[in-house]
């Protein structure tokens, strides 16, 4: 997967740059609109980061310019001024997703991959994680055969961390996608979700899945997957 | 140009001598027509009075040729001011005796009018211009003897030069008046307008001195004429306003720089002391982590601040819809479910209802509510949040049986960064101080209202107050 960031904060680019890279994405980095365009005509990119206030020509006319063009490309733009116009503005001109600065690299990543993911992918049915099972259908959650009582929400929890295994989940994800709380709510309700549910899935048997990444958020992630994750 | 007539005193003085104007015209037109009228009155009743003798002579001493020609001849060129013509004809039109000069005079036969029947004494007048004279024609008819068997027609022409030179005098006079009424009209009126004005230029004064650090200066009301006052209320009550709104900007700042300089302070600190020597991987993961935790409560701080400063100026941010408040406060409650559960508090739902309102505001709202009273509850009591439907609107409760507030407190409560004591030592786990005044916020961009009760010891209700869509029957 081939990223173009076209970002003029040096340290933004840089550890934007290293997180992606260090996730698997190759990162190419323009300082200004021009070295964007450029980059962007001249090679084929599953993704553009665009940050608004680049300096001339500036975010939004790379935008135009890119879809007048032709191009497709998803756009996934960094904006500091969090007007509401200015993000329809944004989606307007043809991009597929913002996100106001100061934002969460995790916030972030989970972005850039659902807009690298592929089409048409279908949701499963049934997810496994190491001995966890989850079976959508049944409501049904059991490990090592033991099966394990969730309350709606819980399951709703497992589920997204299952899916989206390996994947460090922010709070404020977590309470959007469960709870359906879309603006940056008490994040103390995500732990304490979380701690419940370790409980019932974790402590009982030796090998935790669920880890928090500190100051982050959480992942669940089988013990052999190679990521070293901290407690 | 275009300034001078957006001027008041200009269009005042304008004003000012048109009117004089107007007055001046129509006084010297009336004292004109006055004159004229009662000269050419004069002149009638004197041709009247000399159709009267000529009439008595031809009819008392139809012989006596002497006498007629006496009068016809002689008596017309007797007086200097008045000199007239007499022409004495038959029926058939020819004429019997005539004053001299007559026919040189170059009157107009046509331009006499109808002769004047017997009967009337009061004969028509016309008038001719002839060979740079005016005159005054009048004609009546005679009887000749007393038997009235013959008829004689008199034809009298009165020269009235000399009143044309006098009328001629009076016009000139009178525009002259008219003229210099104007100017001066013009000139006072533009003195009178600007002194007028005085008091707006002196209040426009008043407000060039004005700037920020002086705003509590006020206009002192009573030096103010009557029409001026509302606007030095108004003026003074906004300068009240701005005051406010300064001394709150500016106490707000400070809080700002206050809050922010903790967070600022714990991430210094921390960087520092962990580069200060080597240390193990995990230690150094320890440090990231507490620095990333601060950054992100420096992140909320920002985000609710902006979130303030922007419902201060609310342009349609505002997305109000009708919606069931049950069943978004039992969202609410089920997002806080298990944080209930942990703490030991029994989380309620109570009433039923629609509220008009911006559902996203309407659940931070309530949200940041009942995360408060979950944190000042005791284990074992009971967080409610109950709809109460009003005459024309909703009430929101949210009641818990904490600590309560203590009444010294209460109306600091909604101010921002305010905390009360025992949430100020430790800023991390307790709000940002910013909650309760995003409550507030939010019930202002609804035009509604927030109102706390509170018995120390016993608990605290909060209500919060959604008016209906305006025109909607209930």
């Amino acid at each position: 997967m081939r990223v173009l960031l076209a970002e003029d904060e040096i340290k933004t680019h840089q550890f934007v740059r290293r997180g992606l890279t260090e996730n698997g994405y190759a990162v190419d980095v323009a300082e200004t609109g021009t070295d964007a365009l450029e980059l962007a005509f001249a090679n084929h990119y599953d993704l553009v980061i665009l940050d608004v206030m680049l300096p001339a020509p500036h975010g939004w006319q790379i935008l135009t310019s890119l879809r007048a063009s032709g191009s497709d490309v998803p756009v996934l733009f960094l904006t500091a001024r969090d007007s509401v116009a200015d993000r329809v503005k944004g989606l307007e001109l043809g991009a597929d997703d913002y996100l106001v600065k100061p934002f969460a690299f995790a916030e972030l990543l989970a972005r850039v991959r659902t807009l690298t993911r592929r089409r048409g992918q279908v949701s499963p049915q049934q997810l496994r994680i190491a001995d966890l099972e989850l079976d959508l259908k049944r409501r049904r959650a059991t490990r090592q055969e033991t099966s394990i009582e969730l309350t709606a929400r819980e399951f709703a929890l497992l589920w997204l961390l299952m899916r989206r295994s390996g994947e460090v989940l922010s709070r404020s994800t977590i309470a959007e996608k469960v709870w359906d709380m879309n603006f940056d709510s008490d994040t103390n309700v995500v732990d304490v979700a979380v701690r419940r549910l370790r409980r019932k899935v974790d402590d009982a048997f030796p090998t935790p899945l669920i880890h928090t990444v500190r100051g982050v958020g959480y992942v669940l992630e089988a013990p052999d997957s190679g990521t070293d994750t901290p407690q | 140009m275009t300034f001078r007539y957006r001027s008041i005193a200009f269009r005042l003085t304008l004003l000012y001598s048109a009117v004089a104007l107007l007055t001046l015209v129509t006084v010297a037109a009336v004292l004109y027509w006055a004159v004229v009228n009662s000269v050419t009155q004069d002149d009638q009743r004197f041709l009247s009075e000399k159709i009267h003798v000529l009439r008595s002579m031809l009819e008392q001493r139809p012989s006596d040729q002497s006498l007629l020609e006496e009068e016809v001849k002689w008596e017309t060129g007797v007086l200097p001011h008045a000199r007239y013509f007499v022409r004495i004809s038959n029926r058939q039109g020819q004429v019997l005796q005539a004053t001299p000069g007559f026919d040189r005079s170059g009157i107009d036969e046509a331009n006499f009018p109808e002769p004047a029947n017997l009967d009337t004494t009061l004969a028509p007048v016309s008038r001719q211009k002839a060979q740079g004279r005016s005159y005054l024609l009048t004609a009546a008819i005679a009887r000749l003897g007393a038997s009235g068997a013959d008829k004689r027609v008199l034809q009298l022409a009165l020269d009235v030069s000399h009143e044309d030179i006098i009328f001629a005098e009076f016009r000139r006079i009178a525009w002259m008046v008219v003229m210099a009424g104007l100017v001066l009209s013009a000139v006072l009126g533009g003195l009178v307008a600007r002194r007028g004005l005085a008091p707006i230029r002196a209040m426009a004064d008043a407000a060039a001195r004005t700037s920020a650090s002086r705003l509590h200066h006020q206009l002192d009301s009573d030096q103010w004429p009557a029409e001026l006052q509302p606007l030095v209320t108004e003026f003074n009550g906004m300068l009240q306003r701005l005051d406010e709104a300064f001394s709150r900007i500016s106490g707000f700042s400070a809080d700002l720089a206050h809050e922010l300089r903790t967070p600022l302070n714990n991430l210094m600190g921390e960087a520092e002391v962990t580069l200060s020597r080597a240390r193990s991987e995990e230690e150094y993961r320890d440090a990231l982590g507490s620095i990333l935790e601060e950054c992100q409560r420096l992140s909320r701080m920002t985000d609710s601040l902006l979130f303030l400063a922007r419902s201060d100026n609310p342009a349609g941010q505002l997305h109000r819809e009708w919606f069931s408040a049950r069943e978004e406060l039992l969202t609410i409650a089920d997002f806080y479910d298990a944080v209930a559960e942990e703490a030991g508090i029994n989380l309620t739902v109570q009433g039923e209802g629609e509220v008009f309102a911006d559902r996203e505001l309407f659940r931070r709202a309530v949200t940041n509510l009942v995360s408060n009273a979950i944190r000042h509850s005791p284990v074992d009591s009971e967080v409610c949040l109950r709809l109460k439907p009003g005459a024309n609107g909703m009430e929101v409760w949210v009641e818990d049986a904490g600590s309560g507030v203590p009444p010294e407190a209460q109306a600091q409560l909604f101010d921002r960064f305010f905390r009360a004591e025992a949430d100020r030592r430790n800023a991390s786990s307790g709000g940002s101080g910013l909650g309760l005044a995003i409550v507030k916020s939010i019930m202002k961009l609804h035009q509604g209202s927030v109102r706390l009760t509170s018995q120390p010891g016993e608990g605290t209700r909060v209500r919060l107050w959604f008016a209906d869509e305006q025109g909607r029957a209930v």
